[in-house]
């Protein structure tokens, strides 16, 4: 299963409190990866993302976050594949 | 069931809150009782996220935590995540953000400063006791429900 979360800048804590919840309670089933995508962020998708969300004009800031984000294309494809990589190996481990 | 207390750095008001839970603190506490807590004050930012087992109550396992300014979202995730991953996992979150005031707010964001710590210590243990009735009418709630 592959979801996507808003945590707005709160993704540390939240994760870090969620993950010692699950250690706390001895949930054993289904590991979950956290994969933080916030590094791939570049200016243009903030001050879009700022004119969509906070100011509303999102007719500014929709356009902003579109050409911000294929900029950042490549950058989101080699986190995906990072991660990807990084389940494969942990599976080959496990096995 | 495990008691999850938490606020923003997880110093003061989720403290006071377990220890009002584990009868350790009375509703009629004075500030320096307040400021005598093992743990008010202790936790910093970067202890964000890591919970502290305060004790037990009735075998059940009593934590205050800080999730920076999570604290509506780090109970909508966890009810989430436990749905959609069919845990089961029995357990009570409790935002006690809700029972900031000015006193503690101004207090928590002093005591952070070397040379401001006592300052900011009794600042944020008189704005507690203030709110101490809001406190323990919320741990009673959570111990209820």
């Amino acid at each position: 299963m592959v979801f996507s979360v808003g945590f707005e800048t709160a993704s540390t804590p939240v994760i870090k409190a969620v993950k010692n919840l699950f250690a706390l309670g001895k949930v054993e089933r289904g590991k979950v990866t956290y994969v933080e995508t916030r590094e791939v962020i570049n200016t243009l998708m903030v001050i879009g993302g700022i004119c969509s969300r906070k100011l509303g004009l999102t007719f500014v800031g929709r356009p902003l976050v579109s050409w911000g984000t294929q900029l950042a294309y490549k950058q989101i494809v080699a986190l995906v594949e990072e991660t990807e990589w990084k389940l494969k190996k942990r599976e080959q481990k496990g096995q | 069931m495990i008691f999850y207390y938490h606020c923003y750095r997880g110093a003061h008001l989720s403290c006071v809150a377990a220890a009002l839970h584990l009868n350790r603190l009375q509703p009629s506490a004075n500030v320096e009782e307040i400021l005598s807590l093992e743990y008010f004050d202790v936790l910093q930012n970067p202890d964000m996220g890591v919970p502290v087992l305060a004790g037990y109550c009735h075998g059940n396992p009593v934590c205050f935590v800080g999730v920076g300014s999570g604290s509506k979202i780090f109970p909508r995730f966890a009810d989430c995540l436990t749905k959609k991953m069919q845990v089961d996992l029995h357990y009570k979150s409790v935002d006690c953000l809700q029972c900031i005031n000015l006193l503690t707010r101004i207090g928590g964001f002093i005591s952070r400063f070397k040379g401001f710590k006592e300052l900011g210590r009794n600042l944020a243990a008189r704005g507690i006791h203030k709110n101490l009735d809001k406190i323990y009418a919320l741990v009673l709630h959570a111990k209820g429900s």
